[in-house]
């Protein structure tokens, strides 16, 4: 069941007029995990055990871990929560790609074997909600919070419908404490939500899936392409990647939001961003500062000598590539980016940061900033390998055997997108909407939402990050 | 009723948000509704060419024959316009046959044809069989299927389903036309249809492929069965002919054809319902108390009719190749010849 389904809107309909009418609030949570597990079962019933079982796995061990202070054995029920949710995310999701990886190895090397794949199924948002589980049993093993005492509350934050699919990553220390007060329909910003939900949707339905045909095209035969094709494949892949998955977190916020629960903010105008670093706190916000705190942070983060920092950071990068896909293009994605972070630390530690302050210097630093990242998403986007590097030729080097052409026309469209977003950065479209009388508000949006469904195309397209 | 702290203030902004749900809801629906009618009729492989064609020549038809393949390749105008002329009833009539065009359907393009008020039309020729309401897994992703999902259309399908004995299939079937309605309705993708409006302002449209050869809508088929083929088809017509009976048609469709007729009788013509030779012997029909009216030509009568069954015209079990449409038109003509002699038709 997609947001953006005609049966999403009925679904959370009942959902919302159930939820606020039972009154106390285990009920209202009971009811809430009751609804998550039927939304997941609308896409696989059988999975639904795996998440059952992470959820009371989880919660067992964080009651383990709050009866003892052993340092020896709170570290093996740690252990045991971190095998059994990266075991689980290792088989489904990498346990194909690493035999076969393995056997091209050995191939290479003169010694060929028959490795067997598996037939898997790839659970639906398992690398989402393996993360939110994680992040309780860690956060109780650091003493950063109190090893809850119902397992309904575990169970309705790691199913919690909105967010377990694709995201954003929420963790226990926030979710948790909301789950614990019964929420008053009277604190919910209801106009605020139902706005949020109607942009995340234009963005995904109106915009990414219109584009989505285009760079599909592209990449499915870069070769027969020109150059020019490239960029105008890349710049829309691009918009794409940015409305699927923020549209995705803007309709995912407004749902929680109408229920009383709040989720952490995922990007704040990326593509605006003057360096990688500051790219990574603009996108994907709730993954990067799961990285960042979860494995970066332990492996030893800034502190130490440059190698030891870089060595973190190409790690984390490298390993947050592998989280999007089990596959080459990923990760090299993800030390393409790792790289900028280490060269972009690198420029720091011998130039004086002030001179980044100019004008100019920012406008470069865009200008970088958005090329590394096109160039890395060419290969992230790439269906393999050979594709990969005939894309970026065309991309880097301008050359191209191909004669295909998108037709560099279209690129206006993502000037005019690029207006509107940055109109939006600057708040022009942040309050008008709320001055309005409730009557009149009512009109413009049921006349929006009307005009809306015009623009999107007749077939749905699966959200990006449900793959990973 | 939501639950919040009871303060009256709090009931009178629940009875707000339910009213403004109610605009809101109202403003939408408006919307889609205006919307709906102001947007260019929906580029339809054929469909939408061929009633280009029609609207542009609609004038110089007198009689319409409308329905699916077995009208598209089975009925000559050129042939019953010959018949007619020497049986002393000149006609000019026009093959609206279209593939897999079944009711609901057909009669969404029947209105639109009408709707044209075309002046001269007399005869209007409705290929009778039971209302479409099942699902075929290579079309139901189209627009295809999707444009005639209108109210009028939905709500006799939806109701031919829940009539229907099983309900497992009639929950999937219900599901699945009230969400083609509901897409319709809120022109979700109709962005299509203003782009190739607005690239073909001024321009002709393309003419429609599937005229035929005398540009009348007629395309014959030309193969013959193969032995094998014909083995299998005189066994399955024997078949048939055992299990014949009389079945009305279900009140569903009988009410989808009434609304037909009269819209055709509106229109100043009359409307004839036409049965096609095909092997399946089941002798449609109307109730007499339905009220409908109209002539009922049953070609599915291999007893009446043994010369449509011949397995060397036939195409195959459906259809009849070039020789059978040829043979199937010059009845027709009679057939309707015979019925104004009789007076039993004007």
């Amino acid at each position: 069941m997609l947001f953006v389904e005609f049966r999403f809107f009925w679904f959370f309909l009942v959902v919302f007029s159930v939820y606020w009418s039972l009154r106390e609030n285990r009920s209202r949570k009971s009811w809430l995990l009751l609804c998550s597990y039927v939304f997941y079962a609308a896409w696989n019933w059988k999975f639904l055990f795996l998440l059952m079982g992470s959820s009371a796995l989880d919660y067992f061990v964080g009651r383990m871990l709050a009866r003892t202070e052993n340092p020896r054995a709170r570290r093996g029920w740690l252990m045991l929560s971190l095998g059994a949710n990266l075991g689980t995310l290792a088989i489904f999701k990498y346990f194909n790609f690493f035999i076969t990886s393995a056997a091209t190895l050995l191939a290479w090397l003169g010694l060929p074997a028959s490795l067997h794949t598996l037939n898997i199924i790839l659970p639906v948002g398992i690398s989402f909600y393996t993360f939110h589980s994680m992040s309780y049993t860690v956060d109780v093993y650091r003493g950063k919070m109190r090893a809850v005492s119902s397992l309904l509350d575990v169970a309705a934050f790691i199913g919690f419908f909105p967010q377990m699919v694709a995201g954003p990553i929420v963790r226990a220390s926030m979710f948790l404490p909301q789950l614990r007060t019964l929420r008053k329909f009277s604190e919910v910003d209801v106009r605020g939500a139902l706005v949020l939900f109607l942009t995340g949707f234009i963005k995904k339905a109106c915009i990414a899936d219109s584009l989505a045909p285009i760079v599909d095209r592209y990449f499915a035969a870069p070769g027969s392409f020109t150059a020019g094709s490239a960029w105008v494949a890349i710049t829309f892949y691009a918009v794409q990647v940015y409305c699927d998955f923020s549209g995705y977190t803007d309709m995912a916020i407004a749902s929680a939001r109408l229920l009383g629960y709040e989720l952490p903010v995922n990007f704040r105008f990326p593509y605006f961003a003057q360096s990688m670093s500051d790219f990574w706190h603009r996108w994907h916000i709730s993954l990067s500062s799961w990285l960042r705190d979860y494995l970066f942070i332990p492996l030893g983060g800034s502190r130490g000598p440059r190698w030891f920092v870089y060595r973190n950071i190409m790690i984390t990068m490298l390993l947050g590539g592998l989280w999007h896909g089990a596959a080459w293009t990923t990760i090299i994605w993800g030390g393409l980016l790792g790289l900028a972070l280490v060269v972009e630390r690198e420029w720091q530690y011998w130039t004086d940061r002030g001179k980044q302050e100019r004008s100019g210097m920012r406008w470069l630093g865009w200008a970088l900033t958005m090329y590394w990242f096109c160039l890395a998403l060419m290969v992230f986007r790439a269906l393999n390998l050979p594709d990969a590097l005939v894309a970026v030729q065309s991309f880097v080097l301008f050359r191209s055997g191909g004669a295909q052409d998108l037709g560099a026309w279209m690129l206006w469209i993502v000037v005019a997108l690029g207006i509107v977003h940055w109109m939006n950065a600057r708040g022009t479209f942040s309050n008008w909407w709320r001055r309005a009388p409730d009557p009149v508000f009512a009109v413009i949006y049921g006349c929006v939402a009307a005009t809306v469904l015009l623009f999107i195309p007749p077939h749905y397209t699966p959200f990006i990050y449900f793959q990973f | 009723m939501i639950a919040t702290t009871d303060s009256p203030q709090t009931s009178v902004s629940i009875g707000r948000g339910f009213l403004d749900v109610g605009i809101a809801v109202f403003a939408f629906v408006l919307v889609c509704a205006g919307l709906n009618a102001l947007l260019p009729f929906p580029e339809i492989d054929i469909v939408s060419a061929e009633l280009r064609f029609f609207q542009e020549h609609q004038d110089e038809f007198d009689t319409v024959f409308i329905g699916s393949s077995r009208i598209h390749h089975q009925i000559a105008p050129a042939i019953f316009d010959r018949v007619m002329r020497e049986a002393g009833h000149p006609t000019r009539s026009f093959n609206f046959g279209i593939n897999g065009m079944f009711p609901p359907e057909s009669g969404y393009v029947l209105e639109r044809l009408l709707n044209e008020k075309p002046r001269h039309l007399k005869w209007v020729f409705i290929e009778l069989g039971e209302l479409e309401t099942g699902r075929i897994p290579q079309a139901e992703a189209s627009r295809r299927s999707l444009y005639w999902h209108d109210w009028k259309r939905t709500s006799l399908v939806l109701r031919k389903i829940l009539d229907g004995g099983d309900q497992e299939k009639a929950r999937d079937l219900f599901l699945f036309h009230s969400a083609l309605f509901a897409k319709n309705f809120t022109n979700i993708g109709r962005k299509i249809d203003l782009s190739w409006w607005s690239s073909h302002l001024g321009k002709k449209g393309a003419p429609p492929k599937n005229l035929g050869h005398d540009g009348d809508g007629y395309v014959q088929q030309i193969r013959k069965m193969s032995e094998a083929e014909a083995v299998a088809y005189e066994a399955g017509l024997e078949r048939a002919v055992a299990q014949a009976e009389f079945t009305p048609v279900t009140p569903s469709t009988e009410q989808a054809y009434r609304q037909w007729a009269d819209e055709v009788r509106k229109a100043g013509a009359t409307p004839i319902f036409l049965v096609t030779p095909t092997t399946a012997q089941t002798k449609l029909g109307f109730r007499p108390e339905s009220g409908i009216g109209g002539a009922i030509m049953p070609f599915n009568d291999v007893k009446g009719y043994p010369q449509l069954y011949r397995n060397e015209i036939r195409f195959d079990a459906d259809h009849l190749n070039g020789t059978g449409a040829e043979e199937f038109t010059r009845l027709i003509a009679d057939n309707l010849s015979r019925l104004i002699k009789d007076g039993r038709i004007q």
